[in-house]
């Protein structure tokens, strides 16, 4: 034993050196050190320091704790406390507490522990203090270890969790006590409605079923539920289960009835947030639902009625702004519902004349009489104008306050424009120039309009009823012509012709015709519509064209000719002046005086040929018409028998117009030698004068034969006559007409077979200060004269017989055959005066004589022509030249080739 | 990226000294760029055997290479920075 109690000592001392000497080699800063085998040895340093800071720490958790705890040992007595038991207690270590206990309950409980009866023992007791009651829990637990050596006594202060308990059951109470007397159904179950926790007694009164039926059942929820909302209603908690729901769903009680139930409900989440339960209440909405349908139901319809009515339907506020409207004002105008409502209707639907409505809804509004019907253009939103008939009535509430109006329209935009269009048409047919009539089936008159009286005299009275055909055409036309009218228009087409019809007074007419048939919606014909065209005017102006177009035709005709002849009767002319100035013997020159009268007689025909053509120049001046009749009436004295008598009404005044004075007499004479011999056994010829608006007129009237139309229309033409032949030429009327014609004239003709006949000639009048043009007077003498006279003349009888005259009367005569001879010909001293035709093969008269005087600037130039024109001998004056109308007589070509020799 | 791996005993004094200074340490040298391992030699004896872990507080710079260990409470940073290869770098 001492051997061993020898080496344990040793061993330690070693232990204890080993300790010493790895603490220096360390520093003190290793706690563990391993051998080769892995073994592990805690330094005793760190072991002591380990051990002390457990301790420690222990401590410091026991000091920390709120509650009072003090350990006992096997006896009871305090082996120590923590700092808060100290606080509470004063008691420290060393008492017995189970002596110190006053509770015996408490008393038995820590030694039933101690003793190892108990495993451990908790008990919450009230203690009074004075402030409050307080609440503590009492636990005491063994100390570890097989057998009992002690046991922990622990007091927790448990007030506030008391307190809250408290509260709990008391609100809980409360809950239930509410839970059970209202009237909904409130109840809690699990989320998958498996369990019922609670449900309401209200269930049993609405559902009709026991509250214990549902917990032992909880499936028989849905049994409850109406057929038709089962699968609707288990949607809907379905879908709300983790976020709340609302629905009305119908159940039906044990006895058949049915009963609307509104279930609201939600949720109920742990600390987590995740909804474990779901809480509830339902309702028995039964009654309101009933009323809300049959109120719904009720507005539905009428909803119905407004939005498939054709009429627009709109309810404003006081303020004018949109408080329903129904979806034909939308389809109407193109705006969208959220659009318009709650908008100020004028400004959406009135951007324009807004003042009159506006003061229609104010009037309305002050419930006015004249506010409830009116009209009004409203815009639609592509800004198209709708016209709306409406029809307003002002919205009152329950307490009979003005809340608004409610309007009805109809729009009538259609309606009034085709009123207008018919207006339009009914107008235009009535102010028509055309004639028409509406015939029924039976070619009746049912309608007319008033041309068609203007055209056929007849009135409404006398037309309308009778057959068209029988008032206007009896026996004027054939049966093949009316049955290709009635078959076409029977037979749908429209028949366009002319035809002749009768007027009321009996006189023909000319009208072109459109009847066209109208049909009504099945397509059967019911009516003819006929427009007439008067033609009467027409006709009249077409023969009065044709007969202008005949006038020139023959005018340029009896022109030409009359060249022709001048041309001829110029070198007669000569000759036979040369004959008469050279003749041998007496009864020679006599020959040649003959010729000469009889080619002035041939002269003074183609003259008249001239004045038809318009091809005579007049000689225009200011006229007074009455001293025209004046001085022919005189001349008429000695030319008219005294079978006639001659009847001369003149007006008072001067009649003033332009003309040349003898045409005028030419006019007067020839109508009145006309008159006269349409009354070969006398009668009376009346000379008028007159005047109508800026016109003035001479008529010359016969009591005579009168003229047919056929002869009336040929009157005018040259050579047309009605008289025995070698009574007259045929030419005067038609040289009364070139006068006319020429001095902007007409000729108004009345004349019946057996009647006499009457023309008027009607010429514009000119004011009564116009200047008279003096008119160059005629030289009779031949004055002989000298010089070198061109003569260009291209034919040849004509050329040689005016050479010869320019001889006979003292001129030296170059005679050439055109203009570029008259050019080329060198003469020398230079001619004194150009006597060329006006219309040459090649150079003209006029352009030759202006070529020369550029050569000869001292030339004179004298122009003649067969032709007269208003502009050759204009031409020719303006010049300075002079001009000679052929046939001229030898005294005239005398009288111009000195004028044109002395004028410087 | 530094690791380091600390042989703990327990939360013995010196033990628990170490990983202080060695988590201070990290937190100033070596931010957001270090990892720490504990091995408790108490409840894993066979890898602190494994390891050749005589003594703890041990300390075993893992990387970077090459592998640095270090023995003691870590308090003393004037010779612990150029152990661990820190100090002179950041200077």
């Amino acid at each position: 034993m001492s051997s061993a109690t020898a080496e344990v000592s040793s061993l330690i001392e070693d232990l204890c050196r080993t300790e010493q000497r790895l603490k220096e080699l360390t520093g003190g800063e290793v706690d563990t050190i391993t051998d080769r085998d892995g073994r592990t040895f805690l330094l005793r340093h760190a072991q002591e320091e380990l051990r002390h800071s457990e301790a420690a720490r222990q401590a410091a958790i026991l000091n920390a704790l709120p509650a009072h705890v003090a350990l006992l040992d096997s006896r009871g007595v305090v082996l120590s406390v923590n700092d808060t038991w100290r606080r509470f207690a004063g008691v420290g270590a060393g008492i017995n507490y189970l002596e110190v206990c006053d509770n015996a309950v408490i008393a038995d409980g820590i030694r039933s522990v101690l003793d190892g009866r108990a495993n451990t023992f908790s008990i919450e007791y009230p203690c009074p203090s004075p402030e409050e009651q307080r609440w503590f829990l009492l636990t005491v637990t063994p100390l570890a270890g097989d057998h009992p050596n002690g046991a922990i006594v622990m007091h927790l202060d448990v007030t506030a969790e008391r307190r809250t308990e408290e509260s709990l059951r008391l609100s809980e109470s409360r809950f239930r006590q509410m839970a059970e007397n209202i009237g909904e159904v409130f109840f809690l179950q699990n989320l998958d409605s498996s369990e019922i926790y609670y449900v309401s007694p209200a269930y049993e009164r609405i559902w009709g079923r026991t509250c214990e039926s549902l917990y032992e059942n909880p499936a028989s929820w849905g049994d409850s539920i109406h057929a038709d909302d089962l699968h609707y209603a288990f949607g809907k908690f379905k879908e709300g289960r983790n976020s709340g729901f609302d629905y009305e769903f119908r159940i039906v009680r044990p006895g058949g009835e049915i009963r609307w139930i509104h279930v609201r409900g939600f949720p109920i989440v742990d600390d987590a947030g995740k909804p474990y339960r779901t809480a509830g209440v339902a309702s028995d909405i039964t009654q309101r639902k009933l009323a809300s349908d049959t109120l719904r139901e009720s507005k539905r319809r009428l909803s119905d009625v407004m939005d498939n009515v054709e009429m627009v339907s709109l309810m404003l506020d006081t303020n004018a702004h949109i408080t329903y409207c129904n979806d034909y004002l939308l389809r109407l105008t193109g705006w969208r519902r959220e659009e318009v409502i709650g908008e100020d209707w004028f400004e959406r639907f009135l951007p324009f004349d807004r003042g009159d409505v506006r003061s229609v809804h104010a009037a309305l509004l002050a419930d006015l009489p004249s506010s409830s019907h009116h009209e009004n253009e409203i815009l639609t939103r592509a800004g198209e104008k709708r016209l709306i008939q409406w029809n307003n009535t002002l919205l009152r509430s329950a307490a009979g306050e003005v809340i608004g109006t409610a309007s009805l329209g109809l729009d009538i935009t259609e309606r009034k424009q085709s009123e207008a269009r018919l207006r339009l048409q009914s107008f235009a047919l009535n102010a028509a120039a055309n004639a028409m009539i509406i015939l029924d089936r039976d070619f009746r008159i049912v309608w007319m309009n008033p041309a068609f009286t203007e055209l056929t005299g007849y009135s409404e009275d006398e037309a309308i009823g009778s057959n068209v055909r029988e008032l206007l055409s009896p026996g004027l036309h054939d049966a093949a012509f009316c049955k290709e009218i009635r078959d076409t228009i029977v037979g749908g087409e429209t028949w366009r012709g002319e035809m002749t019809n009768r007027r009321k007074d009996g006189r023909l007419y000319p009208e072109a015709t459109v009847i066209t048939p109208v049909k009504d919606e099945d397509g059967t014909i019911s009516h003819f519509i006929s427009i007439k065209t008067d033609l009467t005017v027409e006709r009249q102006m077409e023969a009065q064209l044709r007969q202008a177009q005949k006038m020139d035709a023959v005018g340029q005709l009896a022109g030409g000719v009359a060249h022709e002849f001048n041309n001829l009767l110029q070198a007669l002319m000569s000759m036979a002046a040369i004959i008469r100035l050279r003749a041998a013997t007496a009864e020679i020159a006599t020959i040649g005086t003959e010729i000469e009268l009889q080619i002035r007689h041939g002269a003074s025909l183609t003259q008249q040929l001239l004045v038809f053509s318009r091809r005579q120049v007049a000689q225009k001046s200011a006229l007074d018409l009455v001293k025209q009749v004046e001085k022919a009436s005189v001349l008429l004295e000695r030319l008219i028998p005294e079978t006639i008598t001659v009847v001369v009404e003149i007006s008072p005044g001067p009649l003033m117009i332009e003309g040349d004075e003898g045409q005028m007499q030419q006019v007067l004479l020839n109508l009145a030698l006309n008159a006269r011999d349409a009354m070969p056994s006398g009668g009376t010829l009346m000379l008028r004068t007159g005047s109508t608006s800026g016109e003035v007129f001479l008529e010359v009237e016969d009591t005579g034969l009168g003229m047919d139309e056929a002869t009336q229309a040929h009157l005018f033409e040259p050579f047309f006559t009605t008289k025995e032949p070698g009574k007259g030429t045929g030419l005067g009327l038609a040289v009364v007409y070139g006068i006319v014609d020429q001095h902007g004239g007409r000729i108004d003709v009345r004349s019946h077979p057996g009647e006499g006949s009457r023309f008027r000639v009607i010429l514009p009048a000119i004011r009564s200060d116009g200047v008279p043009v003096a008119l160059p007077s005629a030289v009779a003498e031949i004055t002989s004269g000298s010089g070198r006279v061109l003569l260009v003349e291209d034919d040849k009888a004509v050329r040689e017989g005016i050479a010869e005259l320019l001889e006979m009367i003292g001129y030296e005569a170059i005679a050439v055959a055109s203009g570029e001879e008259a050019i080329a010909i060198a003469l020398d001293p230079p001619p004194d005066v150009l006597l060329s035709d006006v219309t040459l093969p090649g150079i003209a008269g006029s352009v030759l004589g202006e070529r020369l005087r550029e050569r000869w600037p001292s030339l004179k130039v004298v122009l003649m022509s067969g032709y007269l024109e208003e502009k050759s001998r204009a031409d020719a004056i303006d010049r300075g030249w002079h001009f000679l109308q052929k046939p001229f007589e030898v005294t005239d070509l005398a009288t111009h080739l000195g004028a044109a020799m002395n004028a410087r | 990226m530094f690791r380091f791996r600390l042989y703990v005993a327990h939360n013995t004094y010196n033990s628990g000294q170490a990983l202080a200074n060695l988590t201070a340490l990290c937190r100033t040298w070596l931010p957001g760029r270090h990892e720490i391992e504990v091995v408790d030699v108490f409840r894993e004896p066979q890898r602190a055997l494994a390891d050749g872990i005589l003594m703890t507080p041990t300390l075993v710079r893992l990387a970077p290479l090459p592998i640095v260990r270090i023995i003691g409470t870590l308090s003393e940073a004037q010779p612990l920075l150029p152990a661990l290869g820190l100090g002179s770098a950041a200077a």
